[in-house]
């Protein structure tokens, strides 16, 4: 709870507004106990003496009474009103929307359809004819205000309960032998009660309002009860002559409603950390680069042939005084014509060292920290984002593992395949347009001109990861970095993309960096390959020496754990124990932990990669075949 | 043989879609047709299928999540349409695919745990913790972790408490809809000699379903491979896998990525039929490389090709034997 508090105070002005509301609340608790005139007593002589005056802190109305003690007392009033239509309107229209997006079908329409209906009705006009019907009064104002404000809590909660009523934890309750009624009330309620906490909180202010705006009108409260509406009320036929009877309550519903939104916003963005200002931010198009690395001096390329080297690179993601290494020190180089793999678990670093190489790394969090990315003989750590933009795509081209997500879900095909291409040069549109067909046969897509026509949600997977790869061959680049391009795709269609990538790269002779968890499939394409490990690279080397004499022990385990077909019953050996959290600073072998050929030395000290035979291992006791 | 544990007889399921203005166009969209199974007593079934094969609304059918249109369950030889859903969880439990969100995010995992045993079995407050304990011992999970959150948990960890919930309905049959598929490799295996150790422990029966060739080879005993929604193959796991006598079957093995062995991709687009509009005679005929008229017209006949194995096929693909 008060850590709930802490979270809403960070946001300043929720701060402010809990402090101006509590204060409220306490006057208004308070105002019972305190030494006030008493608020309906009538005192003509001394009617609309001005604040400050003698007994009159706040000064009288039009009939005398005692400013200060009406206002306390409307407060209470006022407040009291709101928060109770807030209650009844939430509680109504909460079960309301919770049974019908959990029951859906019949019950959800009949319902929905029946708020719908109320919702069409102009909001003050329904109030308004609620208590024509009913007479005017407090209470009746009371039930108009809650009875126009259920829709809203309806429509709410029936949206996330709809979306939770489907989830897998709901189904397992179900068939752990919950009934309807206990699932709704102890798994769905505790996962909707933030939106029924955020609707309260953001719709209480309008109530006291609406309450005020009623009892405004004479349909309130009623003579010579005070709230804060009919004191603006009777105020108004003094608004100019004594403008301080109408503005004290008017500075006081002002507060108070100021009070409840800025505090509402405060809880819905402590309860929603999605929605929090600053949040919603756009990452910068450039992975930012540490200061110390921008200054220091650059790191000489080596590798002759290479289409793309890097050298001791690091990325960090660094949330407040949390920092993740997410890739340490890596280095690699990849050469013209040449497949490389990269392969890991989940958390291993491949993903963002892919990322870090045209800087594509969210920032924040994301951070280069060490490190020289160079692309014949060009340095990207240190270029600024217009020629950075003009690598990406261009020069260097990525394919993703699902296309949906990186194809414009509006545009047809033809036009996002030929706008690739006219970002990068210029042209007559014909020219691109053929060109685009061109590459669509290339991927081996029986219909070109048809496929151009179409929208990505029209096509398979399989033939939207064709589009994606013949995106990445747009403007002909000379690396393609493909994050685990076929994980998406059923096996039948795997085997079809990665016999298409191994076509093009025969034809044309492609580079491509190629990023899977996925062994087997390594081994299909790749020349070479480097395994990754809590952020480093631990083995590199020709794909069928590492596949076939794995040095490093995290490698063979790898091996040993996923099942060949084949093979027929077998028993998998798994590789005990969790990889490391990427905070946890290394001082030891980041597989020590996990290694069944541990010795004490490799808990004490960092372990460099060195060369072995032909491959790479990062290992003080590798596995050495007799 | 030991005894019939589940038998299936011609479940069927479609989905009315409605299409067109105000959804008066209403179309059955085919997702099951016509299966028929039967699984014995400690035996594991690999259900084998790719993406809209129809596998996981017949593994929601089998547990009593979804009803089918056509067809009957019998669970230990009472009908599962005629058990109330205590009895039914009794008979038989799931477990998701996705570890982490078939828990609930604001339950504690030791409340997630106790509800079969509330719920299923009416269990006192010291018998529940009496059964937990000895359940996330089998699971090897640390006893802490009955006081935390589900998303406290990686992927491998909460697999586990999903297993454990499971167990704790004490129900002899268990549908492990894809368990291993959202874990990494090094996981996959530890989750993989988990269910073997905990079926040998307490008596279980599996029902195990994937898209991984490798993984069924590796854990079922018998293997159902669906296509189109249907069963196109069925028998001996290994003899199935490495001896496949549908065409399917075949282009599913060859597909899959073997080290040492380059791949054979199918030519063509290889899309599913319409489910909309299936194709009248064999759903495989468009994609196959024997198809002839009679696949394309005629109902395909089911061609007996071993003990209790089958394919439904006009042309199998001849025993090499």
């Amino acid at each position: 709870m008060i850590d709930f508090i802490r979270k809403i105070v960070r946001n300043r002005l929720a701060g402010l507004g809990l402090i101006v509301l509590f204060s409220i609340f306490v006057l208004a608790i308070l105002t019972p106990l305190l030494p006030l005139a008493p608020p309906n007593e009538i005192d003509t002589p001394n009617r609309f003496l001005l604040p400050f005056s003698d007994n009159a802190l706040l000064g009288t109305d039009h009939l005398g009474r005692d400013l200060l003690s009406r206002l306390l007392w409307g407060t209470q009033l006022s407040l009291a009103v709101g928060f109770v239509a807030a209650f009844i309107a939430g509680f109504f229209g909460s079960l309301l929307g919770i049974v019908a997006g959990y029951m859906g079908g019949r019950t959800d329409s009949l319902i929905m359809r029946s708020v719908d209906i109320l919702m069409a009705f102009p909001y003050i006009l329904l109030a308004l004819a609620i208590v024509a019907a009913l007479g005017p009064g407090l209470l009746n104002a009371l039930i108009a205000v809650a009875v126009v404000n259920i829709p809203f809590f309806a429509r709410n909660v029936r949206g996330v309960a709809v979306t939770l009523a489907q989830a897998d934890f709901i189904q397992s309750a179900r068939l752990s032998g919950r009934s309807n009624i206990s699932i709704l009330v102890f798994e769905l309620l505790p996962n909707v009660a933030s939106v029924i906490i955020i609707a309260f909180s953001t719709t209480v202010g309008w109530m006291i309002l609406e309450t005020a705006g009623l009892s405004f009108l004479g349909l309130g409260s009623q003579p010579p009860q005070a709230d804060l509406g009919s004191m603006l009320g009777e105020a108004r036929a003094a608004l100019i002559t004594n403008p301080h009877t109408s503005i004290i309550p008017g500075i006081m519903i002002f507060l108070i409603v100021m009070g409840i939104n800025l505090l509402g916003d405060g809880i819905r963005d402590a309860l929603d950390p999605r929605l929090a200002k600053g949040q919603l931010e756009k990452p910068s198009p450039l992975t930012r680069v540490s200061d110390s690395l921008r200054k220091s001096p650059p790191i000489a390329g080596t590798a002759n042939n290479a289409v793309m080297e890097i050298n001791h690179l690091s990325t960090n993601f660094e949330v407040g005084e949390v920092v993740n290494k997410a890739v340490r020190d890596v280095s690699f180089s990849i050469n013209s014509g040449e497949c490389l793999g990269l392969v890991g678990e989940s958390g291993s670093g491949k993903s963002v060292t892919a990322l870090s190489l045209t800087r594509l790394v969210a920032s924040p969090p994301g951070v280069v920290v060490s490190g020289s990315v160079r692309i014949s003989d060009q340095e990207l750590i240190n270029l600024p984002y217009e020629s950075v933009r003009a690598i990406r795509g261009r020069r260097v081209a990525y394919i993703f593992q699902d296309p949906l997500t990186s194809l414009h879900p509006l545009h047809r095909i033809g036009q996002q395949l030929t706008e690739a291409m006219s970002t990068h040069s210029r042209g007559a549109n014909s020219v691109f347009i053929d060109r685009a067909k061109h590459l669509l046969g290339e991927v081996r897509i029986p219909n070109p001109e048809r496929v151009m026509e179409a929208y990505p949600h029209q096509l398979s997977g399989g033939m939207r990861q064709r589009i994606g790869i013949a995106m990445a061959l747009a403007n002909d680049p000379d690396l393609i970095i493909a994050d685990e391009p076929t994980t998406a795709l059923d096996v039948t269609v795997q085997a079809q993309i990665l016999a298409i990538l191994n076509d093009l790269r025969q034809q044309r002779g492609l580079s491509v960096l190629f990023i899977s968890h996925d062994l087997n499939v390594m081994a299909q394409i790749c020349d070479r390959v480097a395994v990754m490990y809590a952020g480093e690279i631990v083995e590199m080397g020709r794909t069928l020496d590492i596949l076939e004499h794995p040095k490093h022990p995290y490698t063979v385990g790898l091996l040993a754990c996923s099942p060949q077909i084949g093979q027929g019953r077998q028993n998998l050996q798994p590789i005990a124990g969790m990889p490391l959290a990427g905070h946890e600073s290394l001082n030891a072998c980041a597989f020590a932990n996990r290694c069944s050929r541990v010795q004490p030395v490799c808990q004490k000290q960092l372990v460099e990669i060195v060369d072995m035979d032909s491959q790479s291992v990062r290992c003080l006791f590798p596995v050495v075949e007799s | 043989m030991t005894k019939q544990i589940l038998e299936v007889r011609n479940i069927s399921k479609a989905f009315p879609i409605s299409r067109g203005w105000f959804g008066f166009n209403k179309q059955q969209l085919r997702a099951v047709r016509a299966i028929s199974l039967s699984v014995h007593k400690g035996q594991t079934l690999g259900v084998i299928g790719e993406s809209g094969c129809g596998k996981t609304t017949l593994a929601r059918m089998l547990v009593g999540l979804q009803l089918p249109d056509a067809g009957e369950i019998i669970i230990n030889d009472q009908n599962l349409q005629r058990l109330d859903p205590v009895q039914r969880g009794r008979a038989i439990q799931y477990v998701f695919q996705d570890p982490i969100s078939s828990l609930n995010p604001r339950m504690t995992v030791g409340r997630s745990l106790e509800t079969p045993l509330r719920c299923l079995h009416n269990l006192t407050s010291a018998q529940r913790k009496a059964a937990i304990a000895e359940i996330i011992h089998a699971v090897k999970l640390p006893v802490d972790s009955l006081a935390r959150y589900p998303h406290e948990f990686s992927g491998g960890q909460a697999q586990r408490i999903s297993i454990a919930r499971a167990l704790l309905a004490q129900s002899p049959l268990i549908v492990l809809d894809e368990p291993v598929s959202a874990l990494d490799v090094s996981v996959q295996a530890q989750i993989i000699e988990l269910l073997t150790e905990i079926k040998q422990e307490f008596d279980l029966t599996y029902i195990f379903i994937s898209h991984d060739l490798a993984v069924i080879e590796a854990f079922c005993d018998q293997v159902a491979v669906m296509y189109f929604g249907e069963i196109v193959e069925y028998g001996d796991c290994s003899q199935v896998l490495m001896e496949p006598r549908h065409p399917y079957t075949r282009l599913l093995a060859s597909s899959a990525p073997q080290i040492g062995k380059s791949l054979i991709a199918e030519s063509g687009i290889g899309q599913l039929p319409d489910p909309l509009d299936p194709p009248e005679g064999c759903s495989f005929a468009a994609r196959c490389p024997y198809s002839t008229n009679e696949c394309i017209q005629l109902q395909t006949p089911r061609q007996m090709t071993g003990n209790s194995n089958y394919v439904i096929c006009h042309h199998p693909i001849a025993n090499q034997e």
